[in-house]
């Protein structure tokens, strides 16, 4: 086994760790933790036995295993994207609420009620 | 100038959203407090002082604490005028291209129980002041409210609008900025209100055209909205 081997497989079966622990102390949606459980553990598998990628990319139509794995991790990159826009939006949507209640909270009169009634009496 | 008649608004608040406006707030504010109306500024996170000046022109300020856009800061008014009881909500834009003079026909089909909402058209009145590039877009507005909507309008993008409670009630902006206007029109026609046009008419100033907006923001008005109804 190749050194980048080894440090890719620390790093991911880390990570397998973590999104194990986030589900057991439902610290994460079960779904969400599902998906990242699959992708660490076929990326641990794709470290391990590259050439197998190259098996499963053919079944694919694909030519390479490598293409394969930067398709993969193009689309990836891509959903990451969205879901973090979209979290984005809902932040700002929460921040845009806090601001209002604020707002609503510390409305003010006129500086001068009294001029206000002669300026509509047109004094 | 026709004088509004206070006594008839029945409850009438003008909410007017605000973003570094000190230059003309003032003027607005008491053009429009002068023709007996109540209003409501909402100082959308200004920098200058904005709120100040339109609370010595007599209006009632809320700060938002930052800038979030135009479409939540009226959003904020709008609650607050319901809060405060009012029966007829007017949205009036900061930046001095509204005229008080046109609210009593704005407000007419409202207060007779004709329409929920009226909405303002610079297109059936006089339009030949509108800058043409300005046109283009505004027709590009009424094309795209047309299509996500299904309402033909003259004016998709005029920020003069007359609500009753019930048209207000409905309103739940969920986009901030300036997509908010198709938003609007989305939800009060999906709550089966009844919406008419009124013509209005539009002062465009170096002030207002500079305020106003531009290519670039319609592209990203577009994209808010469809990713609104797409995904949220």
């Amino acid at each position: 086994m190749r050194l980048f081997q080894v440090l890719a497989l620390v790093f991911v079966a880390a990570m397998f760790v973590v999104s194990a622990r986030n589900l057991l102390r439902m610290r994460a949606r079960p779904l969400a933790s599902a998906f990242w459980l699959l992708l660490w553990t076929a990326a641990g598998g794709a470290i391990l036995a590259p050439d197998r990628t190259t098996q499963v990319a053919l079944l694919l139509g694909i030519r390479r295993g490598a293409d394969l794995v930067i398709y993969c991790t193009a689309l990836a990159l891509c959903v990451g994207f969205f879901l973090v826009y979209v979290k984005v939006r809902q932040l700002s949507r929460e921040i845009t609420l806090l601001t209002r209640e604020l707002a609503l909270q510390g409305a003010r009169p006129p500086a001068d009620r009294a001029l206000s009634r002669q300026q509509r009496a047109g004094e | 100038m026709t004088r509004h008649d206070p006594a008839a608004d029945r409850g009438t608040i003008v909410v007017i959203a605000a973003y570094n406006e000190a230059a003309m707030i003032g003027h607005v504010v008491a053009e429009l407090v002068r023709e007996g109306y109540d209003v409501v500024v909402v100082d959308d996170g200004s920098t200058d002082d904005t709120a100040e000046r339109a609370s010595a022109a007599g209006a009632t300020t809320l700060r938002h604490a930052a800038n979030r856009g135009q479409g939540a800061a009226l959003q904020s008014g709008l609650r607050y005028a319901l809060q405060q009881g009012a029966r007829v909500l007017v949205t009036f834009d900061a930046d001095g291209q509204h005229s008080a003079a046109d609210l009593p026909r704005l407000l007419r089909p409202v207060l007779d129980g004709e329409a929920d909402v009226a909405l303002g058209s610079r297109f059936l009145g006089n339009a030949a002041a509108v800058p043409p590039a300005r046109r283009v877009l505004l027709r590009a507005a009424v094309v795209f409210t047309g299509l996500a909507s299904g309402l033909r309008l003259t004016d998709a993008h005029n920020g003069l609008r007359a609500l009753s409670r019930r048209a207000a009630e409905h309103l739940d902006l969920q986009l901030d900025g300036m997509a908010h206007a198709s938003e609007i029109i989305d939800q009060v026609a999906g709550a089966g209100c009844r919406l008419v046009e009124v013509p209005v008419n539009v002062r465009y100033t170096s002030y207002s055209l500079a305020k106003g907006q531009r290519l670039g923001h319609a592209a990203h008005i577009a994209w808010d909205y469809l990713f609104s109804k797409l995904f949220q």
